[in-house]
């Protein structure tokens, strides 16, 4: 049985070298070849881009982009973020739920209308959204070979690509797509530090809030502290072209085991600080604000999530 | 590597979240039983997350593979803080990383068990295996950090086919790992030397560092007391150490096995394999090279001419070794 | 009366490091007082007693003629307040005011009782207007006085300050050191201040203490202090510059007799002047 089953395999797996073994041998040429090509391509960039660039791109980098203020100021920046959090977990759930492509343009598309109308930047929005894509096109991609009717078939490999997988990777698409934007919209318009405010409203544990808050607080510290360190470095050719990638990624990790001795240190002294300022560690580190929510917001937060219903109404074809 | 929203299921997502919130809770009634005991417990362990968060949104560039990535840091994060608090301090770290466009809110729960559960706890026993077994510290980091990477990512992989193809799961896992195989494999080497580097980092220079979790002091204001940088300490004599042949022998020996099994991965299943998740006829993933060899007496041949090889190898080498080292002496005496 | 004294105060680190030796250090309430010494001379060790952040080995310390025990350490710690060298260390909330009234907090205070010590504190620093700022974005001045106020909203007796100047430019520095004039002569605090900014020390300090190597070397007024350069000389430390200037005119040129230097550019100016005027 067993060799009944491989033998399937390899007539198929081996076809073409069995066939014509120019096939083989062209296409190995074509592909180091390419593989030639484009490695220069890439160092050609690289050079062209210089060396400055990079720098300034690790000077952007050391600082998080986490500690980046919103600009405030507009109607939605003022919104109770409790009630912004709601919306936009129950936006998220809609849209994860979602079952035609279709009807995931309408959150897309709302949710840049709103953040045109947040006058937030637009390019920073797009560009958060490249990494979640990224991860789905691989999903999508192997969504395309499930199914029952075939409509193409990729030569050599024989592979079936079928119209229910293409319909099915629309749809993944879609949906991340849909999500990503919600959620983009949501930090586009809320600091960081109200966010997690409202978080305690959700009867989240102190203890988490307490420690996500001091994370918060010391990853912009952390984060400097990171550059510092990776520059004394760099400063001394550790990261050059004549260092062996083995010893380069030695020294990331040298930067990385020294962050954390620096963190630790930091961190005996900030519980000192702690301790004589009379903390005991029976109760939580913070208070956290306790506002109460006006009505208007109420309405329209009841407004958005009767929305997100409808359009799952709509889109199980209910409505 | 993180699930993105809408990539899973809502019902898939909510099940991972009540199995992460699980963890979640035990990380979290550990952190504040700890925080009782020594209040200072709170600022180490933010300002260790807060250091492993910078260090997982930290673009490193692999230049092997053209592109870069950034380590999980999971598994390093599990050796200095240990596993339970290394859930809690992950599920924080997810929900920043879900505004910068990593994961996301809906896959956090999916998320937290692949990273944070499975890449922690799978992370932190190899570590403590390897270190039993007499490894030098950075080896055992360096495949705590490897063997971590790569569970996380086959987590991730399982949990892509459960939601997504849930008729040929087996064989959809299968085509997922492959799928990020290009991004996974140098991210897990990436991974190794960076783990492998910080601990030994901190191990030269702060012993203590790596071990305080698991003793943490019970007296308010005491952790001034570890704030004297110590003396390294020599190893224990007593601990049982292999030599470093033996060492290299089951390294070599683990690579060999992970490469055959990665190549008969690839050369078995994604070009012989039927692609058609919804077709039942197939059976479903697995290794199933296994299949070529069903007689078990092709086994037991194999395994003593193996063991039988091994014996005349091993019984030779020291008396071939012995006598190079015997030379060796003899020319530095002349 | 005493606000600090210790007695045979000894401490010795788990590791075996004897970090100090038989401390006798007394200061009277109200005064101002300088810990001078070189690194590693044990000062931070010394402050962390005052507190209850350490526990000494053996001897004792009295805090407003009270023993530090663990028994009392809340009274101990709302009566001496602690100012770190790093203020990133201190500032840990999100929110300068959040911060102020973390202190308030843990004394168990009423709700309104915090926001007025809060205002207060925000007030007597002159840190109107970030409140709500985090102190991820303050300027070093600022952050310098956020953690003063921290620890001022307790409303400690004593303040301790470690290297409170450090790190700042010369305005900025010169405005903290007002304000700890400020809390010191208004407030009726008592303030102990480590530093080896030799220069700084005659402008606030009533009293010098010394310490080397865990003991202490001498204590006394600026001016005894001072008059024994060899000695300062000897444990690392200096003399202030104008003084030194006074000490060469002196020594190399015999200018003038054997007064007293003057320590601070104040002083030097009138002698300068008088000086003048005699040529006359």
């Amino acid at each position: 049985m067993g060799n009944c089953r491989s033998a399937r395999r390899k007539s198929r797996l081996f076809e073409w070298l069995q066939g014509d073994p120019v096939n083989g041998i062209l296409m190995t040429l074509a592909f180091f070849s390419f593989l030639i090509i484009g490695r220069n391509l890439k160092l050609w960039q690289m050079n062209k881009r210089g060396k400055s660039a990079q720098m300034q791109a690790e000077v952007e980098e050391g600082k998080s982009s986490l500690a980046e203020e919103p600009k405030t100021g507009s109607v939605l920046h003022r919104f109770d973020a409790r009630i912004k959090f709601i919306c936009a977990i129950v936006a998220v759930f809609g849209a994860v739920a979602l079952t035609h492509s279709e009807f995931a343009v309408i959150p897309i598309i709302v949710c840049v209308v709103l953040v045109i109308f947040a006058r937030a930047s637009l390019k920073s929005y797009f560009k958060r959204l490249l990494y979640p894509l990224s991860i789905a096109l691989v999903v999508a991609v192997v969504q395309l070979f499930t199914g029952t009717t075939v409509v193409a078939t990729i030569p050599y490999l024989g592979w079936h690509i079928y119209s229910q997988g293409i319909a099915f990777a629309i749809l993944i698409f879609a949906r991340v797509l849909a999500a990503a934007s919600i959620l983009n919209l949501l930090i586009t318009i809320t600091p960081m530090e109200t966010l997690m405010d409202s978080l305690s409203w959700f009867r989240v544990p102190s203890v988490i809030l307490d420690t996500m808050m001091l994370m918060y607080r010391y990853i912009s510290v952390v984060s400097e502290e990171k550059a510092r360190i990776y520059k004394a470095q760099e400063s001394r050719c550790g990261y050059t072209k004549s260092v062996s990638v083995v010893r380069k990624l030695g020294n990331y990790g040298t930067v990385g085991g020294m962050l954390l001795v620096k963190s630790f240190d930091r961190a005996l002294k900030v519980g000192d600080a702690m301790v004589s300022r009379g903390y005991t560690g029976t109760s939580s580190l913070f208070s956290y604000s306790t506002k109460k929510m006006a009505k208007k917001d109420i309405a329209i937060g009841v407004i958005v999530v009767l929305a997100v219903v409808a359009l799952l109404l709509a889109d199980l074809g209910i409505i | 590597m993180h699930i993105a929203d809408g990539i899973l299921t809502w019902q898939w997502s909510i099940a991972w979240y009540i199995v992460a919130l699980f963890f979640v809770a035990i990380g979290a009634r550990k952190i504040a039983q700890t925080r009782k005991a020594n209040p200072a417990y709170m600022s180490i362990l933010a300002l260790m997350g807060a250091a492993v968060f910078v260090i997982s949104v930290w673009h490193i560039p692999v230049a092997f593979a053209g592109t870069s990535s950034h380590p999980n840091g999971t598994a390093l994060a599990a050796i200095i803080i240990g596993p339970l608090a290394t859930a809690a301090i992950t599920s924080i770290v997810l929900f920043f990383q879900a505004f910068l466009g990593h994961g996301g809110i809906t896959s956090l729960g999916a998320n937290l068990i692949s990273l944070g559960v499975v890449g922690g706890f799978v992370g932190i026993s190899i570590y403590m295996l390897l270190k039993k077994l007499g490894a030098s510290v950075w080896l055992a980091a360096g495949v705590a950090g490897f063997v971590g990477d790569l569970s996380t990512y086959a987590c991730t992989a399982l949990q892509l086919a459960v939601s997504l193809n849930p008729t040929s799961i087996g064989q959809h896992w299968e085509i997922y790992m492959l799928g990020y195989l290009p991004t996974q494999i140098p991210l897990a080497i990436l991974e190794f030397a960076f783990t492998a580097a910080a601990v030994q980092y901190i191990q030269v220079h702060r012993p203590e560092i790596l071990t305080w979790w698991r003793g943490i002091p019970a007296i308010a204001g005491a952790p001034t007391v570890s704030s004297k940088p110590s003396e390294p300490k020599l190893s224990n004599p007593k601990r049982h150490r292999i030599d470093r042949f033996t060492k290299y022998v089951l390294i070599t020996m683990t690579l060999m096995v992970a490469i055959m099994l990665v190549s008969t991965y690839v050369g078995v299943n994604v070009f012989g394999g039927k692609m058609g998740g919804t077709d039942s006829s197939v059976a479903s993933g697995g290794f199933s090279f296994l299949t070529h060899y069903t007689m078990v007496d092709e086994y037991v041949v194999f395994t003593i001419g193996g063991a039988a090889g091994g014996l005349v190898v091993g019984y030779l080498l020291p008396s071939v070794f012995g006598q190079l080292s015997k030379r060796k002496e003899e020319k530095q005496t002349v | 009366m005493k606000a600090i004294e210790t007695i045979n105060l000894s401490h010795t680190y788990p590791d075996g490091t004897k970090a100090i030796g038989n401390i006798n250090f007394n200061v009277e309430k109200g005064k101002n007082i300088a810990i001078l010494g070189p690194n590693g001379a044990g000062k931070s060790t010394l402050l962390h007693h005052f507190n209850g952040l350490l526990m000494p080995t053996s001897g004792k310390v009295n805090v407003l003629g009270q023993e530090v025990t663990k028994q009392n350490l809340d009274e101990i710690r709302q009566k001496v307040g602690l100012v770190f060298q790093d203020p990133d260390d201190q500032l840990f909330a999100r929110s300068v005011a959040l911060d102020i009234a973390f202190g308030p907090t843990n004394l168990k205070l009423s709700k309104a009782e915090i926001a007025q010590r809060v205002n207060w504190a925000i007030e007597v620093t002159d840190l109107k207007g970030l409140e709500n700022k985090s102190p991820s974005n303050l300027s070093g001045g600022q952050k310098r006085r956020a953690s003063i106020a921290g620890v001022l909203a307790m409303k400690p007796e004593i303040i301790i300050l470690d290297e409170p100047m450090s790190n700042l430019d010369p305005k900025t520095s010169s405005k903290v050191l007002k304000l700890l004039m400020q809390l010191n002569k208004e407030l009726g605090l008592t303030l102990i201040i480590a530093t080896h900014d030799v220069d700084l020390v005659p402008l606030f300090a009533d009293e010098i203490c010394i310490l080397n190597k865990g003991q202490i070397l001498m204590q006394g007024p600026p001016q005894e202090i001072f008059s024994q350069a060899e000695l300062l000389r000897s444990v690392d430390l200096r003399l202030p510059r104008i003084t030194h200037l006074f000490e060469i005119l002196n020594k190399e040129d015999s200018l003038r007799g054997d007064k007293q230097y003057p320590l601070t550019i104040g002083e030097a100016r009138r002698e300068i002047l008088e000086m003048l005027e005699n040529k006359k």
